[in-house]
């Protein structure tokens, strides 16, 4: 999901809706942030920064319509889960033997 | 960048850490309340216009300026809590099916544009007479105003009566639609428990009426002190009929609301009592303690029959009771939602600013804008009938 900066109004009406308290504010911009896996990066071909820096390997980032990507066989081999199924949203970020706590 | 940490909200539990700024401060605390007043005047100018109750024509222009007035004056604390403001027509011209932020444009500007008609259309023959007294700058307004139809012939006058009860008559569904819809905005964010109710529209349209009601009363009483005019009665009486309905039926469902949340005691249920008895309970006790006020005494005045000044000083309590308790639930249900953190496992406690863009100080300006332009177009455009009968 991306944010189009130069479109966004700043209602923050999707920091609100957001289940997963991913978006934020940026005061000096007037529109809203969140994560977009490094958008610079991938378009490139790259891994965003956190997958790539990230000492123990826990992140994996790849194509889910690709059925033989890392991140595909990873899914389908292991059980996991998303945060809040409940929503209804359908997220793309899967997490394995997730903590009730953190859901 | 260490601006940021200057309006971190302080927390006890587990939150989100974007949770510590609130999104939507007291300026959105306002805007239901402002649409909010609208709805409930324009509904007392309408029981005149369409359902032509007899008792409300001394009033019922007054109420149509009010409405008016408040809702020339709707979308400024939105224009001061938005990011980009600039850009807040974008919303309108290239809308977002997926989000309901669009809607507000179409609804609010229908409603500003059927106000504004329903308004001409009721003062054209006082328009048309004006232009013809008056001289100077003044006189020139006036014809501009008319839009060069100066026909008062008895033909033209029912035409005008006929097509200001129609824009009544679309007037009604406009203003319940225009609150219901800011209830559906609040309403529909499954995020937050507190919010995310089918009460919800429901439970703002009626306080809406509750309020506007209330201000209405507290406008009228301190009007017709300034121009030394006689308060009718039978209005008061009619106003005390509509305040009593209005807050009867808004507690009744504000209190199935609360005992749903506590009856149905899904997770996070001790987070949400945890939330009145903390971070909004001075806002729950104003908010109960002005409606119990306000229906143990309008409950009162009716089995009593009370009339003449009694009624006129305790319905005025009534109106102030009503317009701070509304005022109190509107700060419970935007602030108190975004206290109860997402994670149900949290609460927050917002502290407003003082002097800013998004400032008690610029809440207080708008507030009273609406009061001042009220004033003035009163000036221009007086509602009153003074012993003739009102012409629409």
């Amino acid at each position: 999901m991306l944010i189009d900066t130069t479109y966004c109004i700043g209602c923050q009406y999707c920091v609100q809706a957001c289940p997963y308290g991913a978006r934020s504010f940026n005061e000096s911009r007037g529109t809203v942030d969140k994560c977009n896996w490094c958008y610079h990066r991938i378009t490139k071909g790259l891994n965003p920064a956190c997958v790539e820096v990230c000492p123990t390997g826990t992140r994996i980032f790849g194509d889910r319509n690709d059925p033989e990507s890392p991140v595909s066989l990873f899914i389908r081999n292991n059980h996991v889960q998303v945060l809040k199924p409940e929503m209804g949203n359908a997220p793309n970020v899967f997490y394995k033997g997730t903590d009730k706590e953190v859901v | 960048m260490e601006h940021v940490f200057d309006h971190v909200t302080p927390y006890i539990g587990y939150v989100y850490p974007n949770e510590t700024d609130v999104p939507w401060s007291q300026l959105i605390v306002i805007y239901p309340y402002i649409t909010g007043l609208v709805a409930g005047a324009f509904v007392i100018s309408s029981l005149y216009h369409v359902f032509n109750i007899k008792s409300f024509a001394p009033v019922s222009r007054f109420a149509l300026l009010t409405a008016l007035c408040f809702m020339i004056f709707a979308p400024t604390p939105l224009l001061f809590h938005l990011g980009q403001p600039t850009r807040a027509f974008n919303a309108v011209i290239t809308p977002h099916w997926t989000s309901a932020m669009a809607a507000f444009g179409y609804v609010a500007g229908f409603y500003l544009c059927l106000l504004l008609l329903e308004t001409w259309f009721a003062f054209r023959a006082d328009i048309v007479a004006m232009s013809k007294v008056k001289t100077g700058i003044m006189g020139k307004v006036y014809g501009v105003l008319t839009l060069g139809s100066d026909d008062v012939s008895p033909h033209a006058l029912a035409i005008d009566h006929k097509f200001a009860r129609i824009l009544s008559m679309i007037g009604i569904p406009s203003a319940m639609g225009l609150h219901g819809y800011v209830g559906f905005v609040f309403g529909s964010l499954k995020t937050r428990e507190w919010w995310s109710s089918d009460l919800m529209p429901v439970i703002f349209l009626l306080s809406a009426v509750a309020s506007g009601v209330g201000l209405l009363i507290v406008l009228y009483v301190i009007v017709s002190k300034f121009r030394k005019t006689p308060i009718i009665d039978e209005t008061m009486r009619g106003l005390l009929y509509v305040l009593f309905a209005g807050i009867t039926i808004v507690m009744v469902i504000e209190a199935l609301e609360l005992l749903e949340i506590f009856y149905k005691a899904r997770e996070g249920v001790d987070t949400v009592k945890a939330l009145i008895a903390g971070p909004i309970w001075v806002g729950m006790a104003i908010q109960w303690i002005m409606s119990v006020f306000v229906l143990a005494v309008t409950s009162g005045l009716l089995i009593f029959e009370v009339h003449g000044k009694r009624l006129v000083n305790w319905l005025f309590l009534c109106g102030l009771a009503i317009m701070v308790g509304v005022l109190a639930m509107r700060w419970n249900v935007v602030i108190g939602g975004q206290e109860l953190s997402k994670t149900m496992k949290g609460l927050l406690t917002f502290y407003p600013e003082v002097f800013g863009r998004e400032s008690l100080f610029v809440v207080g300006v708008i507030s009273v804008c609406p009061y001042i332009t009220l004033w003035l177009v009163t000036k221009l455009l007086p509602p009153w009938a003074d012993g003739k009968k009102a012409v629409v």
